[in-house]
């Protein structure tokens, strides 16, 4: 019986239940290790964020790569119950985007090409409970700040927009997923919305 | 899952969700059986514990296994198939403890197969590919029936892979299946005893020094590599070199493999040229390696190639066929035919080595494109090593990597790492690696002071952090000599001889005495706010007046910095002689005067120029007179004071009036002339006679602690060294040679007559040759380096050691390994110098009433601490006798022996080990994964639990994480202070343990798998976030031992 991936989406709340839907409908190879297992923690500190846009976030997990040389990252960002912090989100941004300047990046930490970052968050209250990936796209008419742009959906959306998001999703996200091409197509191809208001 | 068919129903175990699973199906049948016979591919002890509660009521089970694999001949065949079937089991049983820990449920499998209720054969006749369970009720009535497919006896076999094993009913069918399987049975092996030996293995206690051996052998496992037969057989370096240079050889090798470069940095006198001729030999001999060797003139003739010709005859030498080339750092900046062999070298070449590597700590200037700048040897050197096609291993030597900054060491590997920021991402978690060095270089800051600039001055702080640091760790075999030593002692029971250093003696002078005036005038120099010398010419940013306001602040510092090098550069000269002294004030006269020309445009300019000049003729004409005595009609200046880029010094750059101050910079510039000219013409009264310094040089060359021995004068300007050997001649000091880097003798020739037993050769055969043995040697640092000088005993420096890691590397020269054939030679030949052989002595010239304010002009010039004082404690005059008892000297002498590193001690600490039960080492490689035991914390020692990891990291070459390519830690879980411990050194401390240390295990196995889950959990946030390892890269526990109360 094909997916009924509109349902699937409707039901995603958690990361967890992201991994598994990229696992089960995408093709990941992600296998059958737990959440925890799957990611790497950060903690805002780490990160370098101040205390007032610690605050907001609960936690900040990246997904472990899948294969030795994978060339992108995704990270997972719990905020507390509001809307999408987007100055917190910038801030991790800022923290794990290679610099130009070699000697600004972390020692330690791995930084990635703006362009190779997918975010993922999770915010909104109780039922409201949503799920949005964010990418920074690359400045464009010297604007200094990174474009935000959003894919998002929760279970009040209606049924037109969920099959449009899993659309973007299976077009964008199926694996496999190891050539630099795919990961353009993934990352940046998404008809990603503006950010959304408030944010 | 039932299917209809004729009436009956076919009864299909596949392991689906929702239907059978071969689990269920063995646990309803263990339940009403009397005994299971299995036949099965493998055997793993997942099924049976599975089956936990369940197979125990069973009278007898027997488990038929065989393998997939086929062998040509029987005798393979047997014995692949039966050590398959236990390495199977073996892997399973490891698997298992990762959750399962205390592997619960196993003992009872243990005994069932001592008393043989399980009993377990092995069909290696041939390929044994058969799955079947019969199972045998108890009643009569329900009688045998039988699954048939495609489980193996293991857990995914029985539960989760998709399986198709359909159930025979039929009693006749059963029947001719267990005749089947008696016929396979019969003929099988009996392995049941094995299997216990396999089991028994993971389930036996173990003592407390079991886990700590196994802890300290996993540590240094991956450190080294272990001889290999080529080694130990045909290498004909390998049985000369001690156990310390063997270690070094192979974690050399491992090393290089790893990471593409490596460092051998042991301490002065340790004999890295035996380590590197080593390598030579294996790359070249056993792995068919083109080799390239880099080393430093003098070092190159006088060392490597007698070396060469000495222990690797068999090699191939430079003009037979032969895959090693060997250069002089300076011919990468050589001209004719030498870049085009560069270019084939580049092409060809798979290894490279560098002795004194530290030489390529300074990138320099990369050269422009319009090829008026030459680009810096570095930069030839990181040329060659550029070559994608075929890459390049390289192997560094030097025992200062670090000289002046710690990233001196980040210069060297980015010849191998080819400026990759994140090239030990992977491998070692550094994903930066120049903000990795800043970060290091901060936290050295912090602890010596914002405002050193010079690391060299806190060798043990600097030490101390590298010490600690994981890519110095890594890619560096360093060793002290008391390692050395202490390893030798252990091995052999003796050590190599080095000699006694005796405590540096001071050769007082008085400044005062030889420049008389002088000094006056040039400490008076020192009180303008510009000390000693404007310069505008070497600083016109300061005089930039124009609209270009994107001047590189950079650059400006840049120049500033020159004139600062001058000033000091000035005040070591004064300091060293007066000789240099006058001739530096020469040289920058000349340059002075070019300024002025270049600049001097309007008639008042050019009419005060020629003035100027007429009047100070005889100055100029008496100070080249000097130049001519020195250095004869055609002689090279020294390259040695190189603090300054030549064509920096040359280049006079013609400055524009509208954007320059040049009137301004003009008056100055003759402010700086007239300064010159005071000094010159004060200077010029100067008489050998009254040279205090050089007097006190020639009554200790004569005094009896001196005559007849070899003497060694080191000092840092050939202009000193020239001037010396001219009036150590006039005062009859005989057998005297000098050599500087303009010396247009053969360097080889001089090393070998000043010290020929050391050098291949002897005091009859010089003589035989018509050369004659040289006695008292004046250098400058040229001679500091790699060569064997050890026919001295004495040397001399005759300038204040601005530059303690210099100091040690001229110490070196004859404070080395002494060898016992050679010093047996020297005083069957020389036995007046039989007494002094052993020892080393040292003077350092110092002038005890001037001291203070050599030391606060040279603070006011530099802005820095002096290194000096900080190395022989010599501030107030303290260091005078050698009967003081310096804190700051002890300090030296620890730098310079290199006090034990607390992962040097636990290397010792288990090659004790091995040589106190020779069976040690087999043993402990045959302990099971994640060994476990507990003990009684030791008094001071930590509560907690200890855990052993081996970490994976990225091999570069397969592309995969694996252990090999990774490295060895240990964890300790401190309960009291509910912290994770990492430092090997202290965890140590808390594990260390005795063969007869009892086992004593109180821990609850909760508490412990709580604490094993932490340290995963740290280990995944840290290290494998660090080297950014994909899902399912796991760190594999090695070994762990709960620390209790008792």
């Amino acid at each position: 019986m094909p997916t009924d991936h509109r349902t699937r989406l409707a039901n995603i709340r958690r990361f967890d239940q992201l991994v598994a839907y990229l696992r089960d409908e995408l093709g990941w190879p992600i296998g059958s290790g737990d959440f925890e297992e799957l990611t790497f923690e950060y903690s805002p500190e780490e990160l370098g964020i101040d205390t007032k846009n610690a605050a907001k976030i609960q936690e900040i997990k990246r997904l472990r790569p899948l294969s030795p040389k994978q060339p992108w990252g995704i990270f997972f960002v719990k905020f507390e119950p509001k809307k999408l912090p987007v100055v917190a989100l910038r801030r991790i941004l800022s923290q794990v985007a290679l610099k130009k300047r070699a000697s600004a990046n972390s020692a330690e930490r791995q930084a990635w090409a703006a362009d190779d970052l997918l975010f993922v968050s999770n915010y909104g209250e109780g039922s409201e409970r949503q799920i949005s990936f964010a990418h920074f796209a690359k400045p464009q008419d010297g604007h200094d700040l990174p474009t935000l742009k959003v894919l998002g959906w929760d279970n009040r959306d209606t049924a037109l927009h969920l099959a449009a998001v899993a659309k973007e999703l299976t077009q964008h996200l199926a694996w496999p997923g190891r050539s630099r091409r795919w990961r353009r197509s993934t990352i940046s191809s998404f008809r990603w919305s503006p950010r959304p208001s408030g944010c | 899952m039932t299917v209809e068919s004729k009436g009956r129903d076919l009864f299909i175990v596949d392991n689906s969700v929702t239907g059978w699973t071969g689990l269920r199906y063995l646990e309803e049948w263990s339940g009403i059986a009397k005994s299971f016979d299995i036949a099965t591919g493998y055997f793993e002890i997942g099924a049976l514990l599975a089956l936990d509660g369940k197979w125990q009521p069973l009278e007898k089970i027997r488990i038929l296994m065989g393998a997939e694999t086929t062998h040509r001949t029987r005798k393979a065949l047997l014995e692949a198939v039966r050590s398959r079937a236990v390495q199977i089991l073996d892997g399973s049983i490891e698997t298992d403890k990762e959750s399962n820990p205390f592997l619960h449920g196993v003992p009872a499998i243990l005994e069932a197969l001592r008393s043989r209720q399980i009993e377990c054969r092995v069909y290696d006749k041939d390929k044994f590919h058969a799955k079947a369970y019969i199972t045998h009720a108890k009643l009569e009535v329900v009688g045998s029936q039988a699954l048939v497919g495609s489980s193996n006896f293991t857990k995914p076999g029985l539960s989760e892979n998709v399986e198709l094993n359909i159930q025979v009913q039929s009693a006749r069918e059963v029947a001719q299946l267990q005749e089947w399987f008696e016929t396979y049975w019969n003929d099988a092996r009996e392995v049941t005893d094995a299997v216990i030996e396999t089991i028994d293995r993971h389930t036996r206690l173990y003592t407390p020094f079991d886990v700590y051996a196994k802890a300290l052998q996993e540590f240094f496992r991956g450190h080294e590599l272990t001889a290999t037969e080529w080694d130990e057989t045909r290498s004909k370096m390998f049985p000369r070199i001690d156990r310390y240079q063997k270690e070094a050889y192979w974690a050399l090798m491992k090393i290089a493999r790893q990471h593409g470069g490596a460092f051998l940095c042991d301490g002065v006198g340790l004999g890295k040229t035996f380590v590197g001729l080593m390598l030579i030999e294996r790359l070249i001999l056993h792995e068919g390696k083109r080799v390239v060797l880099f080393a430093p003139k003098a070092t190159k003739e006088a060392v490597w190639e007698p070396h060469l010709r000495e222990y690797l005859p068999h090699i191939g030498g430079a003009s037979d066929f032969s895959n090693l080339a060997v250069f002089s750092h300076t011919d990468l900046s050589r001209k004719g035919d030498f870049p085009e062999r560069f270019r084939r070298i580049a092409e060809l070449a798979d290894v490279v080595i560098i002795d004194e590597a530290h030489y390529f700590r300074n990138p320099g200037t990369l050269g422009g494109g319009d090829g008026e700048v030459e680009p810096s040897r570095y930069y030839r050197l990181y040329e060659l090593l550029d070559n994608a096609t075929r890459l390049k291993t390289l192997f560094m030597l030097t025992a200062t990597p670090i000289n002046n900054r710690l990233s001196d060491f980040r210069h060297m590997a980015e010849l191998f790492t080819r400026r990759d920021e994140a090239y030990f991402g992977r491998t070692l978690g550094v994903n930066n690696l120049r903000a990795h060095f800043n970060q290091m270089e901060k936290a050295l800051r912090k602890r010596v002071g914002y405002e050193v600039t010079d690391a060299s001055a806190h060798m043990t702080e600097t030490q101390e952090i590298l010490a600690t640091d994981a890519i110095f760790r890594q890619l560096v075999v360093q060793r002290s000599r008391a390692y050395a030593r202490e390893s030798q002692i252990r091995e052999s029971g003796k050590s190599a001889a080095f000699p006694e250093r005796k405590a540096p003696q001071v050769a007082a002078y008085s400044i005062r005495k030889t420049y008389g005036r002088l000094l006056d005038m040039f400490e008076k120099a020192f009180t303008r706010k510009s000390p000693l010398f404007t310069l505008p010419m070497y600083y016109p940013l300061y005089w930039y007046r124009g609209p270009d306001t994107s001047i590189d602040r950079w650059e400006e510092g840049r120049q500033e910095q020159v004139v600062g090098l001058i000033r000091t550069l000035f005040l070591k000269r004064f300091e060293s002689s007066v000789a240099a002294f006058e001739l530096s004030c020469d040289r920058l006269l000349q340059k002075l005067l070019a300024f002025l020309e270049v600049h001097s445009e309007t008639d008042a300019e050019k009419k005060r120029l020629e003035r100027w000049k007429s009047q100070n003729a005889e100055i100029l004409g008496y100070a080249t007179q000097l130049h001519l005595e020195l250095f004869g009609q055609d002689g090279d200046e020294s390259e040695d004071e190189d603090i300054l880029p030549q064509e920096m010094l040359d280049a006079v750059e013609h400055l524009d009036r509208k954007e320059y101050e040049v009137e301004e910079m003009i008056s100055e510039t003759f402010l700086d002339l007239d300064q010159i000219v005071q000094f010159l013409d004060e200077a010029r009264k100067f008489k050998p006679r009254n040279d205090d310094k050089l007097q006190k040089l020639i009554r200790l060359l004569n005094s009896k602690d001196l005559t007849g021995e070899k003497v060694l004068i080191f000092t840092e300007f050939a202009d000193t060294a020239r001037y010396l050997k001219l009036q150590l001649e006039q005062a009859d000091i005989n057998g005297l040679a000098q050599v500087d880097s303009a010396t247009k003798t053969s360097r080889a020739d001089v090393i070998q007559r000043f010290s020929p037993y050391y050098n291949g050769t002897s005091s009859a055969e010089i003589v035989a040759k018509g050369r004659q043995e040289i006695r008292v040697l004046i250098s400058t640092d040229v001679l500091s380096e790699g060569l064997n000088l050890q026919d001295a005993s004495r040397v001399i420096n005759y300038d204040i050691h601005w530059n303690p890691v210099r100091l040690m590397q001229r110490i070196g020269r004859v404070d080395r390994r002494m060898n016992p054939e050679v010093e047996k030679r020297l005083i069957a030949d020389h036995p007046e110098l039989a007494s002094s052989r052993g020892t080393a002595s040292f003077w350092n010239f110092l002038p005890p009433d001037e001291l203070n304010a050599i030391l606060s002009l040279y603070h006011k010039v530099t802005q820095k601490t002096l290194l000096i004082s900080k190395t022989l404690g010599i501030e107030g005059k303290k260091l005078l006798t050698p009967e003081d008892n310096y804190e700051a000297l002890k300090e030296f002498n620890q730098a310079y022996e290199g006090s034990k590193t607390a992962v040097e001690n636990m290397h010792l600490e288990y090659q004790a080990l091995l040589q106190a039960d020779p069976k040690l080492e087999t043993r402990l490689k045959g302990l099971p994964g994640a060994t476990f035991s507990g003990r009684k914390r030791v008094a001071k020692g930590v509560r907690g639990v200890f855990f052993c990891y081996s970490l994976p990291a990225l091999d570069k070459e397969q592309n995969e994480f694996t252990e090999a390519a990774g490295t060895t830690r240990w964890y300790l879980y401190d309960i009291d202070r509910d912290a994770i411990l990492e430092e090997p050194g202290e965890i140590v401390e808390s594990i260390r343990s005795k063969p007869e240390t009892p086992r004593t295990c109180t821990t609850e196995e909760d508490t412990l798998v709580e604490m094993r889950t932490k340290v995963e959990k740290h280990i995944k946030n840290t290290y494998l976030k660090r080297v950014d390892a994909p899902v399912g890269v796991k760190p594999k526990l090695r070994c762990w031992m709960e620390l209790n109360e008792g």
